[in-house]
């Protein structure tokens, strides 16, 4: 088969990144609507429908408004007033309202048409400036749409790492192809002013816009093979393999200068070869949540919520949960917690919980075996997360996860658990992160799928060292032979520092290895730049951080890696703290 | 009813933002109130109507209040318009 020409296509930058990955074109702009006609009785409670959704859709934009006001600045978190404004619109409202009464038709159907009009209309004044805000309405419409009963979800199944190609994008949509792992987009509408600009910029999502040329030219183009350069607003169909090697090149050069910028940011604790760690604590108690701002963390890496459950007859409350949760977010802030959803069963305590006695424990139901059965007790946990989380910063960590196909059950508990909320009422934050505990070997081998899904991983190397070895580190009789610096697991923990990288997710240690002079300059040397340790670990290993260079600690890593003999590593490592740090730093 | 027009000074007309302006001083006010371009006027207290006017830098904002206090509600939208530039 003869490939097909290259062909270089411009359009305007609006947001720098470069992405290579297969076209993915989709019609945003087709709402799928039926009017759908109601009884004379029905009208009142169809109005009155109409204003609770805009007022939600107003909630929801004024906590956006917060977190972008911390993240980016007052003067954008400006941008979402005026969506604000259209949503409690006067004009709006009496007309909508009127025809509902008049044309006897469901409120989304109606709701629809007159924001279309404004949009046109929008769209028909020569200023460039006011066209942009066509966008606005297209947006407010879309958000509130989504709530609607007669709307048929767009989908975003496209491949990882697709460009999406759009007509239209609004921001709401934009933040949704973010999430879905898209690596940049093009759009004909929306210029470096545009809202759209400036949320693709936050995001650090590349993007071009082709001013109303570029969609009809890549419509026939889908699944091509495509290169997306944001700089410079080019973008590159059918490439060849040059083009394909020197934008690879780029591309790893442009990530690494954007991550150096952002950590120049932040006070850090760094090694002297200018690499930057992300340091944050282990907490396991209500009482110690503000140790983050006492050590100077970069957060809680883990925050162990079976421990709630000490002494308890009973599963805490939705309420209970979310109050404690917003105190540990309130304490973090600005840097995320990561709440690990209840892990009992194991070696772990448990109050007076009626578990089953089981032969092998820790091989048996815990963690997220036992929460995909008791779905109830998991939901109310995640809801509680979710209303928490109001500044933004916290993560949801699942434990024990073996197979991917456990985590996308997860996921669609969690979405159930959105659902729900919404049918309620409550108050809550959509947007968190999701992120698997690695701690399994089957988990670890596979941790290239699971980077694909996943927002993050944490490495428990404690389990991960027993599951690995085969042996129960609380069990006397072998305990002598729970080495984490057996080559074994370093080989795992290497494929799965490895396969994050690939996705780009970030990765931290959250066992043990994270807090031991021993292993703290390996773990470094091999690259990992997020460790979560327990509070009394954290002056030793912000004082090894500091001491080291990263370059020795990069051959240190290459020594162990090239050793075959399990006794050797540690040799390696005691000489390398002998030499280092001497002045009687605790192991 | 009180009439007035005013000249757009600022750079780049009345767009989002300055619309916005313009409606939360409107809201703030019990009279009615009627923007125009010269060709078609709009309710003054929607930002949807008043985006939709379309008037640039150097273009003219035709006024129209009526109400117990259109008076205070016109210099007030006089003061945003051509002194304050729309707090730009």
């Amino acid at each position: 088969m003869k490939k097909a020409d290259e062909i270089i296509l411009e359009g305007i930058s609006l947001s720098k990144g470069i992405a290579i990955g297969p076209l993915f074109v989709y019609d945003s702009q087709k709402v799928s609507l039926k009017p759908i006609k109601i009884s004379f009785e029905a009208i009142e409670s169809e109005i009155s429908n109409f204003k609770t959704v805009l007022k939600q859709v107003r909630k929801e934009l004024q906590i956006i408004k917060k977190n972008v006001q911390e993240k980016v600045g007052e003067q954008k978190a400006q941008i979402l007033d005026v969506q604000m404004m259209i949503l409690r619109d006067p004009e709006l409202h009496s007309k909508v309202e009127d025809k509902v009464r008049l044309q006897r038709i469901k409120w989304d159907f109606i709701f629809s048409e007159i924001m279309t009009e404004y949009h046109d209309s929008l769209l028909g004044i020569k200023d460039s400036v006011l066209r942009e805000r066509a966008f606005d309405v297209h947006d407010v419409k879309m958000r509130v749409l989504k709530r609607s009963s007669s709307l048929i979800p767009k989908d975003t199944k496209f491949r990882d790492g697709a460009i999406v190609v759009a007509e239209i994008l609004t921001p709401t949509e934009l933040i949704d192809v973010s999430k879905a792992k898209a690596s940049g987009f093009v759009t004909d509408f929306g210029g470096v002013n545009s809202h759209l600009a400036i949320i693709a910029n936050a995001l650090g999502f590349g993007g071009i816009s082709g001013s109303g040329k570029l969609y009809s030219k890549l419509a026939n183009l889908a699944n091509s093979m495509a290169i997306l350069d944001g700089r410079v607003g080019k973008l590159i169909v059918n490439p060849t393999l040059e083009s394909l090697k020197n934008y690879q090149a780029e591309k790893i050069k442009f990530k690494r200068t954007q991550t150096l910028f952002t950590n120049q940011r932040l006070e850090e604790a760094s090694t002297e070869g200018g690499i930057s760690i992300n340091l944050s604590l282990n907490l396991s108690l209500e009482t110690d949540f503000h140790l983050a701002k006492k050590f100077n963390a970069q957060g809680v890496g883990l925050f162990r919520t079976e421990h709630l459950l000490l002494d308890k007859a009973d599963y805490p409350t939705e309420k209970t949960q979310t109050e404690i949760y917003k105190k540990l977010a309130k304490h973090c802030f600005p840097y995320s917690a990561r709440i690990r959803t209840f892990d009992i069963g194991g070696e772990k305590l448990v109050g007076n919980f009626n578990l089953p006695t089981q032969i092998n424990p820790s091989l048996g139901w815990r963690g997220i075996r036992i929460s995909l059965e008791e779905i109830e007790v998991f939901k109310t946990q995640i809801k509680a997360i979710l209303r928490a989380n109001t500044s933004g910063n916290l993560e949801i960590l699942l434990p024990m996860v073996s197979k991917i196909s456990e985590f996308r059950k997860a996921k669609e508990l969690i979405e159930e658990a959105k659902e729900e909320l919404l049918q309620k009422n409550k108050k809550f934050n959509p947007e968190i992160k999701v992120g698997v505990m690695i701690e399994i070997p089957s988990a670890a081998l596979t941790a290239d799928i699971f980077a694909k899904e996943a927002d993050f991983f944490s490495i428990g190397t404690n389990d991960l060292t027993q599951y690995t070895l085969a042996v129960d580190r609380s069990n006397n009789l072998v305990s002598d032979i729970y080495t984490p610096t057996h080559l074994a697991v370093l080989r795992i923990l290497k494929l799965v520092l490895d396969s994050a990288k690939k996705e780009k997710i970030s990765v931290n240690i959250c066992g043990e290895m994270a807090g031991n002079i021993l292993t703290i300059p390996l773990l470094i040397g091999m690259g990992f730049e997020g460790l979560s340790v327990s509070p009394s670990s954290i002056p030793t290993v912000r004082e090894v951080i500091n001491k080291t260079d990263l370059n020795l600690l990069k051959q240190l890593s290459a020594e162990v890696f090239e050793t075959t003999e399990n006794e050797q590593v540690r040799k390696i490592l005691t000489d390398f703290k002998e030499e280092h740090f001497k002045e009687g730093l605790g192991d | 009813m009180v009439k007035a027009k005013f000249k757009v000074i600022n750079v780049k007309g009345i767009h989002a933002r300055p619309s916005a302006e313009l409606v939360k001083l409107t809201a703030k006010y019990k009279s009615e109130i009627r923007f125009g371009n010269g060709h078609f006027e709009v309710n003054g207290k929607s930002l949807l109507e008043v985006m939709k006017l379309g008037v640039t830098r150097n273009g003219t904002l035709h006024v129209k209040a009526n109400g117990e206090d259109a008076k205070k509600l016109v210099s007030a939208i006089q003061r945003l318009v051509e002194v304050d530039n729309f707090n730009e």
